[in-house]
């Protein structure tokens, strides 16, 4: 059975004692014709933008670009491992194409996110012709506490 | 054995899509950050070797391929730099890594971008061989 979509937000900010945070930022630009030549060429599907549902409105075709760079730019910020970033299906977005928006984890994805996020994603989006930028802002979690097994 | 020359499957779908002169296509060229794990052109060649061979080529089985069996906690840690262990097997996918010369500067980002053309037929040869064990 699928987990339930979470928002993501972690513990209110407010890193574990004992465990150190990175800020993080993760940047993901895209040409706004590719993602369209892409759909046109494989089909809506071919992105795998899943709508977060809810009340939350959706994205237009021209919007796919958006949906697609906010995506990318949250997972990079994550600095999620391989196997955890390229589960695209277990993240969405929910919002509409000039924002705000609210990125939704589910699964696997969702499991690490609540491991290592401390408080919300902040995220933005720069345009220019042709042109989409998302920005995504986190603190996440350090290296784990030492211990006598796994000294730093 | 798979019966698909994956070599002149990827060489003829990467110079299409990516518009490369044919003389200048080599299986040493290394992906760009533009074209790593997470580009629109990557998934792109993806789509088209789907289309042509008799794999599923994801790009969840691609992160899984890169990670093999090491666990998520420590493959890289929270600044996306990759660990010792982390390098070790992708070292066995990626074998043109210098392990020495990385060691403690990969990140994330980069390691994509150092993925070849010689990579990608790798993996697609392996997950045909998944596919056909699977069938077998």
């Amino acid at each position: 059975m699928p987990d339930p979509g979470k928002p993501a937000a972690g513990d209110g900010g407010r890193p574990p004692a004992g465990t150190d945070s990175v800020l993080r930022v993760g940047s993901y630009g895209v040409d706004t014709g590719a993602v369209e030549r892409l759909v046109a060429w494989h089909g809506p599907g071919a992105l795998q933008l899943s709508s977060g549902g809810g009340a939350g409105g959706s994205f237009t075709t021209g919007g796919s670009a958006v949906a697609w760079a906010l995506r990318q730019a949250a997972l990079r910020a994550l600095a999620a491992p391989p196997r955890i970033a390229s589960r695209w299906n277990d993240i969405s977005l929910r919002g509409t194409d000039e924002g705000p928006w609210t990125l939704v984890f589910r699964g696997e994805l969702a499991r690490f996110a609540e491991r290592v996020l401390h408080g919300d994603v902040s995220l933005s989006v720069t345009s220019g012709p042709g042109r989409v930028t998302a920005h995504a802002v986190l603190t996440r979690a350090g290296t784990p506490d030492p211990s006598p097994e796994n000294p730093r | 054995m798979s019966h698909y020359d994956v070599n002149e499957l990827v060489r003829s779908i990467v110079i299409d899509t990516l518009g490369i002169p044919t003389d200048l296509y080599s299986t040493d060229l290394v992906f760009s950050a533009d074209l790593g794990l997470e580009s629109l052109d990557l998934l792109d060649i993806f789509f088209r070797i789907e289309c042509t061979a008799p794999v599923i080529l994801s790009v969840e089985k691609c992160g899984r391929y890169l990670q093999g069996a090491v666990p998520d906690t420590e493959f890289c840690d929270a600044r996306g730099i990759i660990s010792g262990r982390g390098m070790e097997q992708l070292t066995t996918v990626m074998p043109q890594l210098d392990a020495v010369r990385w060691d403690g500067k990969l990140t994330l980002d980069r390691m994509l971008a150092e993925m070849t053309i010689g990579n990608l037929i790798s993996m697609v040869e392996n997950l045909l061989a998944e596919g056909q064990a699977a069938h077998a």
